[in-house]
């Protein structure tokens, strides 16, 4: 049984992502951030009182925009794989909204959730199961 | 990945206009809006493009050889980058 390409279609809102293609992805996605952070810093290096400056964030803002999209979609991935509905997905807004202890509980918990509960065996109704894909 | 990949493209690149414009600009003496124009067509040549950048970054901008040669080149790194991830996930997708 093949796993759904990790490094594919991590824009799409269609498809179902299995476990081990949801977690190389959201590192490798989380590896991205932190190298174009490091560049972009190194280029546009903080003023001194630890603010950073504009160019900084001009271009850092295109990859913080569809970082923030891509986490969005590649969670409604893993619903669907689960037989939900990925507009369930939504529920981050809250948890990024609370408060820094219970967002930190809550986003390890959700993350536990999307790594751990196995998708649904053979077609749901959200499509294949990328476990049988070739 | 492709989308950030083509975010950095266009990011650097709009960079290197404004290096290449400068460096244009330094080098052969024009004005700014012919070395802008001038440098509209050779931003996005490959290897052409990266070298102008880095000439203009380096003697307009005083940055590092080694600074603008990261930037400008940056698809070699990363490229690399991408082909060992992807082959170490094909190794580790076959349960």
């Amino acid at each position: 049984m093949a796993s759904y390409p990790a490094l594919e279609d991590w824009f799409s809102t269609s498809i179902r992502r299995n476990r081990k293609s949801f977690i190389i992805a959201s590192v490798a996605l989380f590896a991205v951030m932190a190298v174009a952070a490091f560049v972009i810093a190194w280029f546009t290096p903080p003023r001194r009182d630890g603010h950073f400056t504009w160019p900084f964030v001009l271009s850092f803002a295109p990859f913080a925009i569809a970082y923030i999209i891509c986490s969005y979609l590649l969670s409604a991935q893993r619903l669907r794989d689960m037989g939900l509905t990925g507009w369930l997905t939504l529920l981050w807004i809250p948890i990024g909204t609370a408060d820094t202890y219970l967002h930190g509980a809550a986003s390890l918990a959700a993350y536990i959730v999307l790594c751990t509960v196995p998708g649904t065996q053979g077609t749901n109704r959200y499509g294949p199961d990328p476990l049988e894909a070739d | 990945m492709q989308v950030f990949l083509t975010i950095a493209y266009i990011v650097v690149g709009f960079v290197q206009l404004f290096a290449i414009m400068d460096g244009l600009g330094y080098g052969l003496n024009i004005g700014r809006f012919f070395a802008a124009i001038l440098a509209l067509f050779i931003t996005y040549i490959p290897l052409v493009g990266s070298i102008a950048g880095i000439y203009g970054a380096v003697n307009v901008w005083d940055w590092s050889l080694l600074q603008a040669a990261v930037l400008f080149f940056w698809y070699v790194p990363v490229f690399i980058v991408v082909l060992l991830f992807t082959g170490a996930e094909s190794l580790f997708s076959r349960r």
